[in-house]
């Protein structure tokens, strides 16, 4: 919807001008005020003929306007000593106090390399494997089974992070399930929840179960869109299944990838602290201390440096968010001409 | 539509500005003396009326509380109902619950129209000073004069004083909660299953004890202890066939109560959950002293043969009295009693502390405090707050203070005094103490001591019992140089220092401590643990030094 307005906007201004320049040498010279006449008429002629499409946009830009930037003024109290209830706008200020803070905290470094190592690890499995499925679905024969297993794999997004880390503690507890089965084939029953080794696997291999089948949604949209006389040109040409899905499949859904590797890049160091903080013990706390953990338990727990550090910090992982994006971005434009500005 | 863009934001901005307005308190205030005059205000009496009737018309407030699930609405509650009685003070509740307080808290605090003050606040130490500073909270300490109970608390009390004097400016914010029954400083008893240990003396004679030693008050060293541990942990203890599913002894880790700090008695470390105490008049943290690794590598050598089952170190209290409460598998365990725990605690006898080798025999200290300093706090500009400090006083009657912690008088006690006490009815059929307790009382700001324990209101039996027992087993092992640390009050910078350097001491002593007994612990490991500690990156000394101060103040130095 959004990267819909942005191409919008952008499309407006340029076909107008267009118009201008072939307008100006039939209206011949001397008429400068012509063009911006032309332009302004182009303009409205396109707002006339589109208007009920922009009339669509509206719902969306006022949600976006309401939810996402009036909040942001809240950011405010990341540069003052906020206590709730004072005011935003007339609080005690005290500049980059909160970010110097958290710069020179002894555990930043441990809190940016266990966020960055918890993300990246899981991007890395967790991003190519919904267009594996996708592929392998799309591909599927039998178009009942395909359905079938799409409903299957989505099932698992459907559970609550709380359920679905009590789920993981009735498996992998000391007297859990898979604890059972390590101990009647002779093994040593291990402590999954306390030895810091087990917690990233843990925690991204049920997230990936969570969701892979729920994320190969959009690429199966993208792969139904791919026309069949290609693949059909690609058969009488010889080409094998698997030359088929290398050659025709994924080159046609490479936009979407490209655009979802961009916006998972931008998302990479915002993982939610809901799910860590559940699986979270002192036993891996060395390594499941992640930014969001830090945000929550700074700003809503006692003991914390309060609210205006927690936004500082939170507000130190949006840059680095931004950061990200409009570098993948850019690196993107270069090589592949998919962008999403 | 950039025009269009600026109108949106124009109005939206409007639209959150006018959010902040609005309301408005439309009761009149009066000076004292018209108090005094028209509603015949008098404070000095404490068993009589606060207010003649015109005044129980003319004036209300309304107080914001937090109550637990099962409690009838304050307003709707007998006791409640008698103070008001005896009062004439006109006071309106309005409960949520406490989750409810727990989200609303922070939103109260900072606006807080329509109310007059808040029941149950919990109000930490930092935030009592910030919102003093940002003058919302009334400075209770200037209105003593209306106070005639909590004045003499006061003066009788000057630890109870200094918990709750704020630092920074020495005025009193909060009313305290004081229940005094002594239980909460040793928070944990040793407790044995005798049936099993039996069996395990008659087919191992080398433990070294008799069965007619196996009764309340067994004092096992460490060696006969891991005898019988070890002897649990092989045998088929409760008989289902199944060698492997006895929990030999149990704890649950860093639990307020119940948990692992006893085990470290045996190397004569008075330990508890925060690792801090105060030994010799010094703060001092547990985990700088010479024989605590010996302690960790000890515990560890346990865990790792299983006489202690990792179990314990992951699950919380709930899956631990779940596993209690189910088939009989725990030979030892460590909790406040034992009914709460296994379903057969007559099996179960008390042990004494456990004795080390070198004959190091105490427990551990807790710092849970008996007075909860924030309990209650006033707003500025409340009208007429004499008269609802003088009724908030009248809580602290001794006779009033009973009721409030466990219910009125006919429900929660008999209607006849014995031996001039308030003595606890037994509950209605179907019912237990708790569920009376738990529905009846507000509890909540309260003024119960020894002197009114001896006095005013029998202490109900299972406190009785528990008492009896820290007074055999564990209090006399409570070295007379090691004290918990009391509620302190600390001043703005004192508690700068604290957020910059506490929370990372703690995570980082716990994450290490938890590695070092999974997985054992070498000298240099140790040593390396202990001075990253006390470097400056860390900053344990500038903690140390600021509770130091604080605890220097507390003891009025």
């Amino acid at each position: 919807m959004e990267a819909n307005l942005f191409e919008e906007e952008q499309a407006a201004p340029a076909a107008p001008s267009a118009v201008a320049e072939a307008g100006v040498p039939a209206a011949e010279a001397g008429k400068p005020p012509l063009r911006t006449r032309i332009h302004n008429s182009a303009f409205a002629r396109n707002f006339r003929k589109n208007w009920t499409y922009l009339l669509f946009l509206i719902p969306a830009v006022a949600v976006t306007f309401i939810f996402a930037y009036v909040p942001m003024y809240g950011l405010l109290i990341a540069f003052q000593d906020y206590m709730p209830g004072d005011p935003i706008l007339t609080g005690s200020w005290i500049g980059f106090e909160n970010f110097k803070l958290f710069l020179g905290d002894y555990a930043f470094w441990d809190l940016m390399l266990n966020t960055f190592l918890l993300c990246i690890l899981g991007f890395i499995i967790g991003f190519p494997l919904p267009i594996i499925v996708a592929v392998m679905l799309h591909t599927t024969k039998n178009k009942k089974l395909s359905k079938f297993l799409q409903t299957v794999f989505n099932g698992p997004h459907f559970i609550s992070l709380v359920v679905l880390v009590g789920m993981l503690t009735l498996f992998f507890g000391r007297y859990g399930l898979v604890n059972n089965i390590i101990e009647s084939m002779g093994g040593e029953r291990y402590s999954f929840f306390l030895e810091a080794k087990a917690f990233r696997p843990m925690y991204i291999l049920s997230s990936n179960w969570q969701d892979f089948g729920w994320s190969s949604i959009i690429y199966l949209a993208a792969l139904s869109g791919v026309e069949q006389a290609q693949h059909e040109a690609a058969k009488i040409d010889g080409a094998s299944r698997v030359q088929r899905i290398l050659h025709v499949d994924i080159p046609a859904i490479m936009p979407i990838i490209s655009v979802m590797l961009i916006m998972s890049i931008g998302g990479l160091m915002g993982v939610g602290y809901e799910k860590v903080l559940l699986m979270q013990t002192d036993g891996n706390i060395g390594v499941s201390e992640i930014i969001a953990t830090y945000v929550y338990k700074q700003g809503l727990t006692p003991g914390g440096r309060g609210a205006g550090y927690a936004t500082a910090v939170g507000f130190f992982n949006s840059i680095i968010n931004l950061i990200l994006l409009i570098i993948a971005n850019t690196v993107s434009k270069r090589f592949s001409e998919n962008s999403l500005f | 539509m950039k025009k269009l863009f600026m109108a949106l934001a124009l109005g939206c901005a409007a639209l959150v500005t006018l959010a902040g307005c609005g309301g408005g308190d439309n009761r009149t205030g009066n000076s004292v003396s018209e108090l005094q005059e028209k509603y015949g205000y008098q404070w000095t009496d404490t068993s009589k009326p606060i207010l003649n009737d015109e005044g129980a018309q003319a004036i209300t407030f309304n107080i914001y509380s937090s109550k637990n699930a099962s409690a009838l609405d304050y307003n709707d509650m007998d006791v409640m109902k008698t103070i008001k009685k005896q009062t004439n003070v006109n006071v309106t509740w309005e409960n949520v619950s406490e989750t409810v307080y727990g989200q609303q808290k922070s939103i109260k605090l900072g606006n807080h129209k329509g109310i007059d003050a808040i029941y149950h606040a919990g109000m930490a130490p930092s935030e009592i000073i910030k919102y003093a500073k940002r003058k919302a909270l009334l400075p209770i300490s200037d209105y003593l004069e209306y106070m005639p109970n909590f004045k003499r608390i006061l003066e009788e009390r000057p630890d109870i004083k200094s918990q709750v004097t704020n630092a920074s400016d020495g005025k009193i914010y909060s009313l305290p909660r004081v229940e005094e029954m002594g239980l909460k400083q040793n928070p944990n008893l040793l407790f044995l299953n005798a049936k099993w240990t039996k069996e395990a003396i008659e087919n191992d004679p080398t433990i070294g004890i008799t069965e007619a030693q196996v009764v309340d008050g067994l004092e096992l060293t460490a060696a006969q202890m891991e005898k019988l541990l070890t002897y649990f942990k092989d045998h088929d203890m409760n008989g289902d066939g199944n060698t492997k599913d006895e929990f030999p002894l149990n704890f649950v880790y860093q639990n307020w109560q119940g948990n692992q700090c006893d085990l470290y008695g045996m190397f004569g470390i008075n330990d508890n959950p925060d690792h801090r105490v105060i030994k010799d008049g010094k703060v001092t943290y547990t985990v700088l002293d010479e024989r605590y690794r010996e302690a960790t590598a000890f515990i560890h050598d346990w865990i790792d043969r299983g006489l202690i089952d990792r179990v314990c170190l992951e699950v919380a209290q709930d899956t631990y009295l779940a596993t209690g409460m189910g088939s009989e598998k725990y030979g030892a365990f460590y909790w406040w009693e034992s009914a709460t725990v296994v379903k057969n605690p007559e099996d179960y006898i008390c042990c004494k502390p456990l004795k080390g080798a070198d004959g190091s025999q105490t427990v551990c200290v807790s710092n849970a405090p008996e007075v909860d300093a924030g309990e209650l706090i006033f707003f500025t500009g409340t009208p007429n707050v004499e008269v609802l400090l003088t009724y908030f006083d009248r809580y602290y009657n001794p006779e009033l203070s009973a009721q409030i912690n466990y219910g009125p008088i006919g429900t929660a006690f008999k209607e006849e005094k014995e031996n001039g006490k308030l003595v606890a009815k037994e509950p209605p059929e179907g019912l237990t103490v708790d569920n009376v307790r738990l529905t009846n009382a507000p509890l909540g700001v309260c003024y119960l001591t020894k002197n009114e324990w001896d006095t005013v209101v029998e202490m109900e039996p299972r406190a009785q019992l528990r008492l009896d027992r820290l007074q055999k087993y564990a209090i006399p092992f409570v070295p007379e140089n090691v004290k918990p640390i009391p509620n302190l009050q600390f001043t703005s910078e004192e508690l700068n220092k604290l957020s910059t350097y506490e929370a990372n001491i703690n995570s980082y002593i716990s994450r290490n401590l938890m590695s070092f007994l999974m997985n054992g612990v070498s000298e240099a490991q140790w040593n390396s643990f202990t001075t990253e500690l006390q470097s400056t990156r860390v900053g344990l000394a500038q903690v140390v030094e600021v509770y130091q101060a604080a605890y220097d103040r507390y003891l009025g130095k």
